[in-house]
């Protein structure tokens, strides 16, 4: 499973030009915590390696628990362990994410509405459009996790 | 079927930000017309109205042809596509399904006989970014500008 190419050396400007759209959440005003959770579970979803190395690693530096990472992918089941905002935000990253089968239903989009007002919506959604294009691109060219590179002699 | 929000007027900045990921991948050397048949055909995969109806006139505006526009939806069983377009629209295909599935050699393969690794890379990028504004605008129900 090698790496296929490095997009970031063979296209800089464009990956850059992503980054300019990861630099708007992160001053959006959305917790952070809830940012990262959503890259993580829209990274489980398309499966990118690369991706759920990177954002298990930033949610255990922000401070969550190695019990509720473990549940991020069955958080439905996870009782009270997420918050109602958490539960709320995975549940659109879900139907987003999978928009292709979805189709984004009225009765997910009024669930979100009901915890979220419009502009954190509005952001919450760029989140997960953005992440789905990010692992999009890590998955195409197979980059290699973090975890990878350390274990490597 | 209203739209649900505006990301235009909501988020500026946002939407701003997304915007200048566009304007690379336009101004990134590809042929325009190829990145107008990839956008078409995602956003026909994704199921977004207001993306099939946006890029219908820009491919036809860079060149593509009235048959070619009309068998995007079934470019594997259409011969008006060239080799460099079939591995494209492949390329397309396979990085935009994902959910769990890999990208498979044999599509890569394809893709690097038709193109370098530095189109491949902004080929992807031009994917990435098109799927960005299918779930965005699915998301937000905002209507096809008729």
């Amino acid at each position: 499973m090698c790496e296929r190419l490095d997009y970031t050396k063979t296209s800089p400007g464009g990956v850059k030009t992503f980054g300019g759209v990861y630099s708007y959440i992160i001053q959006s005003g959305l917790e952070e915590v809830l940012v990262e959770l959503v890259y993580l579970r829209v990274s489980q979803i398309n499966g990118c390696a690369y991706c759920l190395d990177m954002h298990s690693r930033g949610l255990i530096k922000k401070g969550i628990k190695l019990e509720k990472l473990a549940l991020v992918q069955v958080w439905q089941e996870a009782g009270e362990l997420f918050s109602d905002r958490e539960r709320a935000a995975l549940a659109w990253a879900e139907t987003v994410t999978r928009v292709a089968e979805t189709g984004v239903p009225d009765v997910e989009f009024e669930a979100a509405s009901y915890i979220f007002d419009g502009k954190e919506l509005a952001d919450l959604t760029m989140a997960i459009s953005l992440m789905n294009a990010y692992n999009r691109l890590a998955i195409s060219f197979r980059r290699t996790p973090e975890a990878v590179l350390s274990a490597k002699p | 079927m209203g739209q649900r929000f505006d990301i235009t007027q909501l988020i500026p900045d946002g939407y701003k930000a997304m915007y200048a990921v566009h304007t690379y991948v336009q101004g990134a050397g590809l042929d325009l017309g190829l990145l107008e048949l990839v956008r078409l055909r995602v956003s026909q995969t994704n199921g977004c109205g207001f993306c099939v109806a946006m890029h219908i006139p820009l491919a036809r505006k860079y060149g593509l042809t009235e048959h070619q526009i009309n068998l995007v939806a079934t470019w594997k069983e259409s011969p008006v596509f060239s080799a460099r377009e079939r591995a494209a629209l492949a390329w397309a295909d396979a990085v935009t399904a994902l959910a769990g599935q890999e990208v498979p050699d044999t599509v890569y393969e394809q893709v690097k006989a038709e193109f370098s690794h530095e189109e491949i890379a902004k080929l992807t990028l031009c994917i990435g970014e098109i799927n960005t504004w299918n779930r965005l605008m699915i998301a937000s129900r905002t209507p096809p500008a008729l």
